[in-house]
């Protein structure tokens, strides 16, 4: 049977859906399965960073369908560092941009923890 | 099978069918969806306070002060120290306006992670800032699992509960009922640990309450060993499926379905417990055939005919998956895009009769297209459960968060009342106190409870106040 799902049929409706208010993102290569699995998994080795990653970003950016940029996915970074720069993408984080609210879920983050927390996200290496 | 190919014969059908001039095609095409007052942008908050707002953008608070208590003593300091109102914030998926203050805003995300797990007893204790789908991964490292997860997982323990948000399964409960124990901090600083045994009222009403008794900290959960489901999914003409929903939801230990409006078709999703391997891991995604779904309305709304045929026309037919794996990896589903939500939780009895009464309305609207979810749940004792007195069958409704959803209350909503129904409180409602209660049978009880351990109200905002107290 195949692993093209109707619930995954269904996740891409709704995030089509949000077409209706915000234009679609980059256009990315997906993720291979090996890809997928190492964003499930991967953690900051520094401990505070792992703390704030695990609260706030991992719930979004380890789960492939979430429109989210996954951790470790290279080809999925590139395009908004090449857009935005680490500053367009911390500014970005910080007001909030579509299914991200305001702060990514980490309101007590500064400026150097998102850029830290993107650099870990967008640079580690599968 | 979903193929690819199958909806883009749907797509060219839409593709050519759409050049065929019409004034009402040009009419329809023509028209925005995009609701009064919409606005995406965060408010802009007075000098030294913050903006907040929900997940999907419905509600907005600049509260004075936006607080991250790192821990139990600094938390309690907090609460002691704020006038009020303090109102607790997970992952803001609550449509309803259970946040907005303009006081005090509590994020309690750093109340995350395991605590303690006693396998022996199936007991694990977690910060009640986890968010569930990091809390279902990490019980299953350990192996075990949560009963049940609901359709999305990015909430934390804390929300989730104190809303009585859910998933399906006639025999399965909502998920504030797997609580065994809680801490909470209350209105004067104190911490208390609350259970069955020590405290039965605060117990029972802590489990389901919207914030507004104190801030727990943390949860004692009784668990299950992991498990594997296997999933199907398949489309089927919505009044067949309707004539046989009970059923299924009585020979499936997970079942719900998706109504797509104005197709009348639904995709309906069964779970069952498996044991043995697992299948390869269900991936994948359809985007350009969903273009095709959305283009029916935007193309063809003006046709209703015309767009049921093509759905019809372009739907998978028989078995769409059959796939198996780990229970937490299957019960929750990433939900990137956002919405609005209404959901009222029905009896039984009248549940699939006023979802036919949905349905008819919805397909005579021809300008929404979000699927529709129904759920069955079963019995707990949560006072502010929905479910505290017997199982009930679970109607959402959605839309776009830039679309009008007037009618949720204008025309639906009535419909859900009439059948005794009861609104999910982190979902969006129209009913105040006097009404609630005639639904609630409980929330007076309730109240009671919280005006004894916070006579003050330091809890309420708003909106609870309208919920939990008569209107003056």
């Amino acid at each position: 049977m195949t692993k093209r799902t109707l619930v995954l049929w269904l996740a891409g409706f709704f995030l089509l859906t949000g077409c209706t208010e915000n234009q679609k993102s980059v256009e990315v290569p997906k993720p291979s399965p090996n890809q997928i699995e190492f964003a499930e998994a991967a953690l900051p080795s520094d401990e505070a960073l792992k703390d704030i990653y695990a609260r706030s970003c991992q719930s979004c950016h380890s789960v492939y369908g979430m429109n989210a940029p996954l951790t470790g996915h290279k080809a999925g970074w590139a395009p908004r560092f090449e857009k935005k720069g680490i500053d367009g993408l911390v500014a970005s984080t910080k007001s909030g941009i579509r299914a991200m609210p305001a702060m990514g879920l980490c309101r007590d983050c500064s400026d150097a923890d998102f850029e830290a927390l993107i650099n870990f996200m967008a640079g580690e290496s599968n | 099978m979903v193929s690819r190919r199958n909806l883009l014969i749907g797509g060219a059908v839409v593709t050519g069918a759409a050049a065929i001039p019409t004034a009402q095609h040009v009419n329809w095409s023509n028209q925005t969806y995009t609701r009064a007052g919409y606005s995406p942008d965060l408010p802009t908050p007075p000098a030294g306070e913050s903006a907040w707002m929900n997940w999907s953008g419905l509600q907005k608070a600049t509260p004075q002060k936006f607080a991250v208590p790192a821990n139990v003593a600094e938390l309690q300091q907090i609460v002691k120290e704020s006038a009020g109102p303090v109102r607790p914030v997970g992952s803001g998926h609550s449509f309803s306006s259970l946040v907005p203050t303009e006081g005090t805003i509590l994020d309690l995300s750093r109340f995350n992670g395991l605590i303690k797990s006693e396998a022996e007893n199936k007991l694990v204790t977690f910060g009640a800032g986890t968010r569930l789908r990091l809390a279902a991964k990490a019980l299953n490292d350990q192996g075990f699992a949560l009963p049940n997860l609901p359709d999305i997982d990015v909430q934390t323990l804390a929300g989730s509960f104190a809303t009585a948000t859910h998933g399906t399964g006639l025999e399965l409960t909502a998920l504030h009922d797997y609580v065994e124990e809680f801490d909470v901090v209350l209105a004067n600083g104190d911490v208390r640990t609350v259970n069955r045994q020590n405290d039965a009222d605060l117990f029972a009403a802590g489990k389901v309450s919207l914030g507004s008794l104190g801030i727990i900290t943390q949860y004692t959960l009784k668990v299950e060993p992991a498990f594997a489901l296997r999933r199907r999914v398949w489309l089927e003409p919505i009044d067949e499926l309707l004539a046989r929903s009970d059923e299924l939801a009585e020979q499936h230990r997970n079942y719900e379905f998706f109504y797509f409006p104005s197709t009348g078709y639904a995709a309906v999703l069964t779970h069952d417990m498996h044991e043995g391997e697992l299948s390869e891991r269900a991936e994948g995604e359809d985007d350009d055939m969903l273009a095709t779904l959305q283009e029916l309305r935007d193309v063809f709304g003006w046709s209703p005919w015309l767009r049921e045929k093509l759905f019809s026309a372009a739907a998978p037919k028989g078995m769409v998956e059959d796939s198996t794996d780990e229970s937490w990896r299957l019960l929750a589903t990433p939900r990137p895009t956002r919405f609005n939500e209404m959901e009222y939780e029905l009896p039984l009895e009248t549940g699939v009769e006023t979802l036919k009464q949905v349905v008819e309305y919805m397909d005579s609207r021809k300008d929404v297209f979000f699927p529709m979810e129904s759920r069955y749940i079963a019995q707990d004792d949560a006072w502010l459960s929905p479910f505290y007195d017997g199982p009930r069958f679970s109607i959402s409704i959605h839309a776009a968060v830039d679309e009008s959803m007037d009618y949720f209350y204008q025309d639906i909503e009535p419909m859900f009342r009439r059948a005794g129904g009861r609104p999910h409180w982190g979902k969006l409602h129209n009913l105040d106190h006097q009404q609630l209660s005639t639904e609630y049978d409980k929330l007076n009880q309730f109240k009671e409870l919280q005006a004894t351990i916070d006579p003050e109200g330091k809890f309420l905002n708003d909106h609870l106040r309208h919920v939990l107290q008569p209107s003056r």
